[in-house]
């Protein structure tokens, strides 16, 4: 059988960036062999490193809280760490060395500031012309609002997700955890490896400028189109859908338990009707079509939510899946890790950390490769981890060498301006229910 | 500027797309917007499913009225094959043979039923990359469960953490889950590409809708993996510097902390003192009075306009954000700078549209639409002529 191999075996990605979206990016390709090195400011931490987003290992912060935050380790896998500061002449020097022996180049800075140290792509590709930059920024690097800061919590809200989010008759509504970073990781490594594609077929570098607000209609054609054709808006109509009926959350028996069901033709609603011993109503002319099932909503959902009730979201799912019907449990994090269907495709993949970490479940990737091996190579790195042997082996500095730029706090191996850390208030999260448990026996589990 | 070729990166390359629905048309679309050459391969007479999503042109014909098929199937050619037939097996050879990459969404096992499993189409053509886009994947114990964007939501762990507390968990408004999956089977189906190519060696891609999802929650997990905390919903006062929607006289506010400016700059923008005060301003401070900062912030907006409070705090490196409508959207003056639209002509529907048409700028090879999407069936003859000639 032919040898096969992981497409960026033997490439290398500096990697500037902070927070979510490209630091993700920049993980998934190391899944896929490539040598990722996340280059950090001493006087300025990731805030995945930091309090803002936690939580830190045991909710302790211990000596070293820039090494214990569980988020950075997800994102950052597979990853050396250089803590060198860019902002000075003797940091961009060191980068430039290190851009002529990399292959694709990462940053989400706003645009100003990689241009303002002569770091822009234009300077970069003298030096590498086969170089692959890609830039994420909130708005992109031209337009009115190009220069105007952004992170996902906020954006979410501009770019139109939260407009059309919301529980029925409500104001529109956050959702989840900064979904727009999510959103630039994958549309970035869209333009990403069509980059590749091409640097492969002509030896040609280019620029992906990705500016994630332009990314949210992008995902919802559906209200700009409607808009256009007659003038209407989508309701905010929380977890219903607009033409399948019942389509919608139920609890269940149980604390907080919730089971999702759709039904999308009138010979699944039959089936419901009979597994909720309400034959009757599958002929009931209230009922018997989508279009009635639309004019009669609340009396759908009143049945449906009261046969829930009565059972736990288990039960239903499997029986409800039995009979080809889309119904699903809301899963939380706990029961996510145990979910038989993930561990049976290894989603969640044991990651050996230095210890006190030790072995922690980390987030794969959305697809499976049948003949090629991607995995998470190596844990996240400490702060600072790799500073010697990148600048000795890759550009050749001496041990005189790196200990001078230590000194000037050109490379550091501790953030020099670390900022707050703090433990999680997980008791009064719990009485306020943001928290729903925690489990000190997690590690067993 | 050195001379720009303009073409696509993907130029060159021919993309089977077998798919339906919004998840696997979306990525095959996408290879087309980087130059791919597109065929799509509908079932006969009713043709792509997403021919009957809203929003629909009533009175087009029935199978062109979707204006949201028309957006996930530009720069497509469409021929209308029925793939349970064997007498159209040798026609589906000659396509995958002269093909790239195959993408396809069908339950798993339904290929091999007809002969047309991954197995064989890689017989027919070794270095070909198959990409499938379902629910929850070819293997495991829900490989073939049924499946909504609401229930994917839910199984995935995304609705969990979101809406209220003291109410039921909420879902990502219209059909987040198929984009997301769409983006994903897309990149993933150019690095299987190019991985190909290196080795003259093909690939099997398994793109799970419901992992794609399961993907995002890299914080939530990471609570419970590091810290055996299980998250729950947004409190019933939420931190105003959360994201929450903050209303104004016209319109809602975001606010987030740590942009560019301090946090004392709201004192500024607010021409309001108590913004430089310490329990407003350290964060662990803040977080002991958050129903007292969420009034002050409310207070300050009630008689201002949304978008006037978002340019006027950006401008001051501010991290706001400002809730936008499709509407809002349509006449941003940003996205009309940046050329986020497209506006399609289409005539099975008579209509000229925007559509949005680009997720980044390539410097080299920017992505462009070339061509509308097809109507059913319309380039039988000339695809035909094609494989034919080439085989």
């Amino acid at each position: 059988m032919t040898k096969v191999t992981l497409p960026l075996t033997g490439i290398r990605v500096l990697d500037l960036s902070y927070v979510f979206a490209v630091p993700y990016m920049a993980g998934l390709l190391s899944d896929l062999g490539a040598e990722v090195i996340k280059i950090e400011a001493p006087h300025k931490l990731d805030q995945t490193r930091g309090r803002a987003f936690g939580p830190y290992l045991d909710n302790d912060p211990a000596q070293d809280p820039w090494n214990r935050s569980g988020i950075f380790y997800v994102v950052n896998r597979g990853k050396r760490s250089l803590a060198m500061d860019l902002s000075q002449p003797e940091g961009q020097e060191i980068f430039r060395a290190l851009v002529a022996k990399s292959d694709i180049v990462l940053e989400n800075f706003t645009p100003r500031v990689m241009r303002k140290w002569g770091l822009h792509y234009d300077e970069l590709k003298k030096i590498k012309p086969s170089l692959i930059m890609l830039s994420n920024t909130g708005y992109g690097s031209t337009g009115p609002w190009s220069s105007f800061p952004s992170q996902g919590t906020t954006l979410e809200a501009t770019m139109g997700i939260t407009f059309y989010t919301g529980y029925r008759g409500d104001k529109p509504w956050k959702v989840g955890q900064s979904y727009p970073d999510f959103i630039a990781c994958w549309a970035g490594l869209n333009g990403l490896w069509a980059a590749i594609a091409h640097m492969r077929k002509t030896g040609q570098g280019q620029w992906v400028d990705v500016g994630m607000y332009q990314l949210g209609v992008a995902l919802m054609p559906e209200p700009l189109l409607q808009k256009q054709l007659d003038g209407t808006e989508p309701i905010r109509m929380g977890n219903e859908h607009a033409e399948h009926v019942p389509s919608n959350l139920y609890q269940t028996k149980g604390t907080d338990q919730w089971l999702a069901l759709s039904i999308h033709t009138d010979d699944q609603w039959a089936t419901l009707t009979t597994l909720m011993q309400k034959a009757e109503l599958a002929s009931d002319p209230r009922f018997s079509t989508a279009a009635a099932r639309q004019l009669h909503r609340d009396a759908v959902n009143a049945v449906v939510a009261a046969w829930c009730l009565t059972h736990t979201p288990q039960a239903l799912f499997e029986q409800l899946q039995a009979h080809g019907i889309a119904a699903a449990p809301v899963l939380n994090s706990r029961d996510l890790l145990q979910d038989p269907h993930l561990k049976h495709r290894n989603f969640y993949e044991t990651v050996t950390h230095p210890e006190p970490i030790g072995e922690r479940p980390i987030i794969g990737r959305p697809y499976k490769l049948r003949f090629r091996d991607a995995h998470i190579k190596k844990p996240g790195p400490r702060f600072g981890e790799d500073n010697d042997s990148i600048l000795r082996e890759i550009i050749g500095k001496t041990p005189e060498q790196i200990s001078a730029l230590k000194d000037s706090n050109i490379v550091s191996d501790f953030p020099t301006n670390p900022g707050l850390s703090g433990t999680m208030d997980t008791e009064s999260m719990l009485k306020l229910k943001t928290l729903i448990a925690v489990d000190h026996d997690y590690r067993t589990k | 500027m050195e001379h720009s070729p303009s073409k696509g990166a993907l130029t060159g390359l021919r993309v089977l797309d077998l798919s339906h629905g919004i998840a696997g048309p979306f990525a095959a679309r996408l290879l087309g917007d980087h130059g791919a050459d597109v065929i799509k391969i509908e079932r006969p007479v009713t043709g792509d499913f997403a021919r009957t999503l809203a929003p629909l042109k009533r009175d087009a014909p029935t199978s062109e009225q979707s204006l949201l098929f028309q957006y996930l199937n530009w720069n497509k050619r469409s021929l209308a094959l029925d793939l349970r037939l064997a007498d159209n097996k040798s026609l589906v050879q000659k396509l995958v043979e002269q093909s790239d990459i195959v993408i396809e969404s069908f339950r798993p096992g339904r290929l091999d039923q007809w002969g047309l499993g991954v197995d064989q189409l890689l017989a027919w053509k070794p270095t070909l990359v198959v990409t499938s886009v379902t629910n929850f994947g070819q293997t495991g114990p829900y490989a073939q469960y049924a499946a909504s964007d609401l229930t994917l939501q839910a199984l995935s762990g995304i609705m969990q953490i979101s809406g209220q507390v003291d109410r039921e968990p909420l879902k990502h408004g219209l059909s987040q889950s198929f984009y997301c999956a769409g983006l994903t089977a897309a990149y993933a189906s150019i690095m299987a590409y190019t991985a190909a190519q290196a080795d003259q060696f093909g690939e099997h891609v398994d793109v799970s809708i419901h992992e794609c999802l399961a993907s995002e929650l890299v914080l939530n997990e990471s609570y419970y993996a590091f810290l055996g905390a299980v998250q729950g919903r947004r409190a019933v006062v939420q931190d105003p510097f959360a994201g929450e929607p903050i209303p104004t006289r016209k319109g809602y506010l975001a606010f987030q902390t740590g942009g560019g400016a301090p946090f004392e700059t709201l004192a500024e923008l607010f021409d309001r003192p108590e913004f430089r005060e310490k329990r407003f301003s350290s964060p662990p401070e803040r977080e002991k009075r958050v129903p007292e900062v969420k009034a002050l912030l409310e207070e300050c907006v009630a008689n201002r306009e949304a978008k006037e409070v978002f340019l006027a705090g950006a401008q001051k490196r501010l991290l706001l954000g400002v809730v936008q409508s499709a509407e809002d959207l349509l006449s941003c003056e940003h996205l009309q700078e940046r050329q986020a639209f497209a506006a399609i002509e289409h005539p099975a529907t008579a209509t000229h549209y925007r559509f949005p048409a680009e997720l980044a700028k390539l410097s080299l090879t920017p992505t462009s639409v070339r061509r509308r999407s097809p109507i059913l069936d319309e380039h039988r003859d000339e695809i035909l002529a094609q494989i034919g000639s080439c085989a």
